[in-house]
């Protein structure tokens, strides 16, 4: 049975969103993913965008032969299913993984792999992702 | 106002209303228009932009010549009222850019064919005439 061992890289999802503005065409940023986490005593909503994930980054051998492929900094990354993450995950917009939270371009990071929902039991997620090259 | 906003514009005012947008050069998806979720078509107008070669009088140039080339995609299912749709469309968007005198028609209605992707135009190339800086 595999289970999230270690869920302690912090992370940040973040969703292409493209908005068309009249007579100014396309903009497209990427969006936050923020899920509720609770109430305050005044029923507001408390909601974060913060996951902690286990990130297992490849080494040895089979980082070598990744890399010599053009992935580039591939890890393993397992967390807690979420349903907001695991719909963007496998949805049809791009997804950026932000490590540690930061988001810049250095801490940028997209799927080398489909999100798999382990078992179907909504319990673990589990994919791969590779660094998210800038050119 | 640059060319490119004056050209957004003027394709928005006519086709944003029925849900048709328009990109410069290349077709994004798109998610919401305006910030709010709105009905969006499957007709689409790309459109980019070609310098020609500027009009010269007493060693310098007078004024610049750009052509605008405006290409609206529709879906083609032999459904007759589609292209009777993009062809009035297009008709307006002409009688847009001709209501502003600094544009006519360099190229009238083309026809561009399916290119395997499902979708077939109308192609109108306009030209537009500015005083040389």
């Amino acid at each position: 049975m595999q289970t999230v061992n270690q869920a302690r890289t912090l992370v940040k999802f973040g969703v292409q969103k493209t908005n068309y503005v009249s007579g100014q065409g396309v903009t497209t940023d990427y969006e936050i993913i923020k899920v509720k986490i609770g109430e305050d005593e005044d029923g507001k909503d408390i909601e974060t965008s913060c996951f902690y994930v286990e990130w297992l980054n490849a080494y040895g051998s089979v980082a070598i032969q990744q890399q010599a492929e053009g992935v580039l900094r591939p890890a393993r990354v397992r967390m807690k299913y979420v349903k907001a993450v695991y719909d963007a995950l496998i949805g049809d917009k791009p997804v950026i993984v932000y490590l540690r939270g930061i988001v810049d371009d250095a801490h940028a990071f997209i799927l080398a792999s489909a999100a798999d929902n382990y078992l179907n039991e909504n319990q673990m997620i589990e994919f791969a992702v590779k660094k998210r090259e800038v050119r | 106002m640059s060319l490119l906003s004056d050209v957004q514009t003027k394709l928005d005012e006519v086709l944003l209303p029925d849900g048709v947008l328009s990109f410069h050069l290349r077709r994004t998806a798109v998610a919401t228009v305006g910030g709010e979720a709105a009905q969006i078509d499957d007709a689409y107008v790309v459109y980019r932009f070609s310098p020609a070669r500027p009009t010269w009088g007493d060693g310098k140039p007078l004024f610049d010549r750009y052509y605008i080339n405006v290409s609206y995609y529709f879906k083609n299912d032999k459904n007759t009222a589609n292209s009777q749709t993009a062809s009035d469309r297009m008709d307006a968007v002409k009688a847009k850019f001709l209501a502003d005198p600094r544009y006519q028609v360099a190229n009238d209605k083309m026809d561009i064919p399916d290119d395997g992707s499902g979708y077939v135009g109308i192609n109108v190339e306009f030209i537009i005439f500015k005083l040389s800086q």
